[in-house]
């Protein structure tokens, strides 16, 4: 059987098999659509979950290629509203502290200043976006998928995608250049107002 | 392009290390396989029946010395059946406290609700423990909640927009409100749900076969004590089965009662639980007069930090504390009586 195959049918070794192929690819999608590291950590068990609850939905098409695409549109999802996903694996998150620990690397990672900078303007300017925009800059441009393979993610058509992408690149270009200079304090960049992101909101500190 | 490039060297990729990528995996294979488990089978189904009726007899010494508060009902395995005549409670604290709840909650009145309606459960959920302050999540929240009696929506109230949002979920509540009333046969029947090897009729015969699961590790005891206080925090049950999930929580071993009543929300509780995984006392909290259920909470025994981090939980420090503030049956998502 295909991984396809084995994933619609509830093979948990299939689930095993996606997470270790993608879950740094949701990590990092995670973390730009939520602009924060720990969130992003509870974004990756959250989209595995609802991967499970949802592997009905995944296509058996041979010729549907990576699933790749489909992973990441779950994860938009949770990201878009971490509270409800949460919610919905409620029983599963109360027990997940005494395995989930999250000490934040930021510092050994951003170890420059510099770098440091350029991410936080970059995540200020991604987090003033629409999140609808914000999404698709986020598939395209950082995860690396096409028109086609985004619009499957995110159940849009292929023109869409392409309308909403020239958009948001424009508007990102634009942000990045009026803010030259960082933000005054770090906090800012966490504090994405987008209410669809209610943690990310509670995050900012 | 390169435009492409140049926006991607702006925010690099960001290696997921590889102690949390185990970390987080193992816990969604745990989650998967337990959903695996409990996802009742048809040759499971069959089984609960039979289990019943060849317990029957057994329990049934027990149950008669049940006249009222305090007075039984407690047949553990040891054959501990209080005396019937004499009403004498031969319990321990912990065990009269749970037995109290469980005729507390058989007592309730109680109309099932028709499968097009809605339970209703509003809570108060406290986060106060230090990963939850690492980890950025609200401290204290208050969350509505509604669960369609067929089992098949659910739906919150969303603050952000002030609306109630539904949708499509299984949320479980047609076979909690159909667990046995036995509370040895409940009991079994949970253990059995976490720690049977999976049979899931979804995977065709010729499909790979399911691993058993490691359980070696686990504290199964542990998590069949989580497992019911978390049926009973969040559900409205039928009384029988309610005072049964109670009945089953005290045959769990190693269920204890604070010494100490516990104060929260401005309320005193009695205290009854299980301390897990070595540090974290977990507990119900019932009305020390009325016994009814208010809470449940976790707070550490001891100072505890987290594996691969700098978080710690000092001993005495809540890890979260979940009151309950309203319970009711109703129509339609968003009505709360």
């Amino acid at each position: 059987m295909s991984l396809r195959a084995r994933i619609r049918a509830g093979d948990p070794e299939a689930f095993r098999v996606l997470f270790d192929d993608h879950a740094q690819a949701v990590y990092n999608h995670a973390y730009r659509l939520t602009g924060n590291w720990s969130t992003a950590e509870d974004v990756v068990s959250l989209t595995y979950l609802e991967a499970w609850r949802l592997r009905a939905r995944v296509e058996v098409d041979p010729e549907a290629g990576s699933l790749r695409p489909w992973v990441l549109g779950v994860a938009t999802n949770v990201a878009r509203n971490v509270r409800r996903a949460a919610r919905r694996h409620q029983a599963a998150l109360a027990r997940l502290p005494a395995v989930d620990a999250v000490p934040d690397h930021a510092d050994e990672v951003a170890a420059r200043v510099d770098d440091r900078r350029r991410v936080a303007r970059t995540m200020a300017a991604l987090a003033s976006l629409r999140t609808a925009e914000r999404e698709v800059l986020a598939l395209c441009v950082w995860s690396g998928l096409d028109y086609a393979e985004a619009a499957r993610a995110l159940g849009i058509p292929i023109g869409t995608v392409r309308s909403r992408l020239s958009r948001a690149r424009a508007k990102l270009a634009h942000r990045l250049g009026e803010s030259r200079e960082p933000p005054p304090c770090p906090g800012q960049v966490l504090d994405d107002r987008d209410p669809a992101v209610p943690i990310v909101a509670e995050t900012a500190r | 392009m390169s435009d492409t490039d140049e926006l991607h060297r702006l925010l690099p990729d960001r290696d997921l290390p590889s102690d949390r990528h185990h970390h987080l995996r193992e816990f969604v294979m745990q989650q998967i396989q337990a959903d695996v488990r409990t996802t009742p089978t048809a040759r499971r189904r069959r089984l609960a029946p039979a289990l019943a009726v060849g317990l029957a007899a057994a329990v049934a010494v027990a149950v008669v010395g049940l006249g009222g508060p305090g007075s039984g009902g407690l047949g553990g395995p040891d054959g501990r059946a209080t005396d019937g005549r004499t009403g004498q409670p031969a319990l321990a604290p912990v065990a009269r406290t749970f037995e109290l709840a469980a005729v507390t909650a058989s007592s309730r009145s109680y109309t099932p609700p028709r499968p097009d309606q809605w339970i209703y459960i509003k809570r108060r959920n406290l986060h106060p423990s230090a990963i939850a302050k690492d980890k950025g999540h609200a401290p204290d929240v208050i969350d509505e909640i509604w669960l369609r009696a067929d089992g098949k929506k659910m739906a919150e109230f969303n603050p952000f927009h002030g609306r109630v949002e539904s949708w499509d979920q299984d949320n479980g509540y047609p076979d909690l409100a159909a667990l046995p009333t036995d509370p040895e046969v409940l009991l079994s029947l949970l253990r059995d749900q976490i720690t049977a090897p999976p049979t899931d009729p979804r995977v065709p015969a010729d499909g790979h076969a399911m691993p058993r699961p490691d359980m070696s590790d686990v504290d199964v005891d542990g998590v069949l004590f989580s497992r019911i206080a978390g049926i009973l925090d969040q559900n409205l049950l039928p009384p029988d089965v309610t005072a049964a999930l109670w009945r089953a929580a005290a045959l769990v071993p190693g269920v204890t009662q604070a010494t100490e009543p516990v104060r929260i929300d401005g309320r005193t509780a009695i205290a009854v639980g299980r301390v897990q995984d070595g540090w974290r006392f977990e507990q119900l909290l019932v009305d020390p007069d009325t016994y009814e259920y208010i809470g449940y909470r976790s707070v550490a025994t001891k100072d505890y930090t987290y594996p691969a981090s700098d978080v710690t939980e000092r001993a005495g420090s809540v890890q979260f504390a979940l009151t309950r503030l309203a319970t009711s049956i109703v129509d339609a998502p968003g009505q709360t009586h």
